[in-house]
């Protein structure tokens, strides 16, 4: 089964913008899209909007061909899934339990969870490294335990398309690689993985697609190694970049400053 | 807490405690019978007397007290997830507010449909804080909480001024009524009635609920749609809390202790939670009842004094020994 989430001339409802580029793209099975922009340049918003959470401003999105608007939320759920760029948590819960929820959009009404439920819950959090945290409660957690936690629930969701909000967050360095080689995995298996990032390298080295917001409402999209370049990047950060070549990999860091900083 | 493996049994054991709080209600009051006694009553071998105290004058308001406390302890379980807050009761958004209101206007006014007077004032503020809380984007929990919470201080002003104007002999009853009593129970039927039936059609949406507890957008993300479910809990909440005041005034306690407690003692999952919760809550009532009988007989004290100090501690009891918190 193959994903494809269409964007038909889609304008996001980005507070603060006017008139936002409309978005003419589709995303689909085996690409990873980075979204990178300043803050406030509407990703998540973005995020939300592809998820079906938030109306459009105008324009169309077409699931697997079918718009978006005429999915039900279950179905929906099967095929796209989204990891929030904060959780909320305001009734004690086990993190089996938070895990088994991501099961939810395959189970009936009546149905309770099977074994093969229960084993890709705890094959998910093994994954994410909460084996050994799996009676804890949720609330105990770290940030790091937490945010991956939620990446879990999502896998045990088992969505075509991830829609992912800075997954990155509060991750640790070698939590952030294992993630990305996962998901490196999914999108080999057909999953179509869009994110925001902030950090350009992992854009770099992980994404093959990349979608530049820029804060005035401009919006570039395309493959990997047409869009990340010096003057786009410095000029969607509005601050210059440097590129540095290392091992076949661009790395873009912060210009070094020539005029000193401080006044003292 | 009780692992999730043991709920059922756990389940088990309050059903039981259940029975045995129904039995105490029936044995214990002005005139207490043993409980051999109240079986054979209840099998039709009793004395006329004890048939007359059991059957007539006891079992219709025990059996009312059970199915009021289940209501009360369900709906504060749903408006808490409604709202997102542990705090919720079933009278945050001011239901009981427009009940008292309501049903205290009738008494001074004189008029006897008492019952039927709180019950359209707690629709009334039902419907005012809805009206109210819905905003250009419609209603959020926040914005639904601070309505509510408004519109209740807003009754509240209003009973004061009755019970401030009203002449000295109605005060006593008005007072009563207030603080929760259960003597006007007669028939119970209707209050069971929609207790089976609320349990009945919110068992299977446990795993809803439990989504909904952790966030409309976390729910809505994960195939729930969760505006349907939020109009069924908030309106089926409002229907069992202003049948529950309407009948027996507002009962304060058990709609914001007994879930939980419930919580506290077997987890988070709303398919242990609804069941027994609603267990929890008649068996606190019946109990409460049975002592605001017996306390000072043959005076009787408001039962809603009794659930807050029976409640109370149990609660901070249960809290103190918690560590899921």
């Amino acid at each position: 089964m193959s994903f494809s989430l269409h964007l038909d001339a889609l304008v996001a409802d980005i507070p603060g913008l006017t008139q936002p580029d409309a978005l003419n793209l589709t995303l689909e099975s085996g690409q990873i899209w980075a979204i990178l922009g300043p803050n406030g340049a509407g990703k998540t918003t973005l995020l939300h909007t592809l998820a079906g959470l938030r109306p459009a401003r105008s324009g169309q999105l077409q699931l697997n061909g079918k718009p978006l608007t005429r999915w039900q939320r279950k179905p929906l759920a099967q095929q796209l899934g989204i990891l929030f760029q904060q959780q909320s948590d305001a009734f004690a819960t086990s993190v089996l339990a938070e895990v088994l929820s991501g099961r939810f959009p395959w189970l009936g009404t009546w149905q309770r969870e099977s074994q093969a439920d229960f084993e890709i819950a705890l094959e998910a959090l093994q994954q994410m490294d909460l084996s050994a945290l799996a009676s804890r409660q949720v609330n105990q957690l770290s940030g790091g335990e937490r945010q991956r936690l939620a990446l879990a629930t999502l896998m045990a969701q088992a969505p075509q398309g991830w829609l992912l909000d800075e997954p990155t967050n509060h991750l640790d360095l070698p939590h952030q690689i294992q993630l990305f080689d996962l998901l490196q995995t999914r999108a080999a298996k057909g999953d179509c993985i869009v994110m925001t990032l902030h950090d350009i390298n992992l854009a770099a080295r992980y994404a093959t697609h990349v979608l530049l917001l820029y804060p005035d409402g401009q919006a570039c999209w395309g493959e990997k190694h047409q869009q990340l370049v010096l003057p786009a990047l410095s000029q969607l950060f509005g601050y210059p970049l440097e590129k540095i070549e290392h091992q076949d990999q661009w790395l873009f860091v912060p210009a070094v400053h020539t005029k000193q900083h401080n006044p003292s | 807490m009780i692992t999730p493996a043991a709920a059922p049994r756990f389940l088990l054991v309050l059903l039981f405690l259940a029975g045995l709080s129904l039995l105490l209600g029936l044995a214990l009051g002005s005139q207490p019978l043993s409980l051999l006694q109240v079986t054979r009553t209840l099998v039709g071998q009793g004395e006329p007397l004890h048939q007359l105290l059991v059957l007539e004058l006891r079992l219709p308001r025990v059996l009312g007290a059970f199915a009021i406390g289940g209501l009360l302890a369900l709906a504060g379980c749903l408006m808490q997830v409604l709202l997102r807050n542990p705090l919720a009761d079933p009278y945050i958004l001011g239901l009981s507010g427009g009940a008292a209101t309501a049903a205290l206007l009738a008494m001074l006014l004189g008029v006897t449909w008492i019952t039927g007077a709180a019950f359209m004032g707690a629709l009334l503020s039902t419907l005012l804080v809805f009206g109210l809380a819905r905003g250009h984007q419609g209603w959020t929990p926040t914005r639904l909480l601070l309505t509510g919470v408004v519109l209740a201080a807003g009754w509240g002003a209003l009973i004061s001024f009755i019970l401030a104007t009203a002449p000295v002999a109605g005060l006593p009853g008005m007072l009563f009524w207030l603080m929760g009593d259960l003597s006007r129970l007669q028939h119970s039927g209707f209050l069971w009635g929609l207790l089976i039936l609320s349990v009945l059609l919110m068992l299977p949406l446990g795993r809803s609920l439990n989504l909904l507890s952790r966030g409309a957008l976390q729910a809505a993300a994960l195939g729930l749609a969760v505006r349907p479910l939020e109009w069924l809990i908030y309106l089926l909440a409002a229907l069992m809390t202003a049948t529950a005041v309407a009948h027996a005034g507002s009962i304060g306690f058990v709609g914001l202790i007994v879930p939980h407690a419930m919580r506290l003692l077997i987890g988070g999952d709303h398919r242990m939670v609804i069941p027994a919760s609603v267990l929890g809550g008649g068996i606190l009532l019946v109990l409460a009842d049975t002592l605001a009988r017996i306390l000072i007989a043959p005076q009787q004290l408001p039962v809603g004094v009794i659930t807050a100090l029976l409640g109370v501690p149990i609660f901070l009891w249960l809290l103190y020994r918690s560590r899921n918190l």
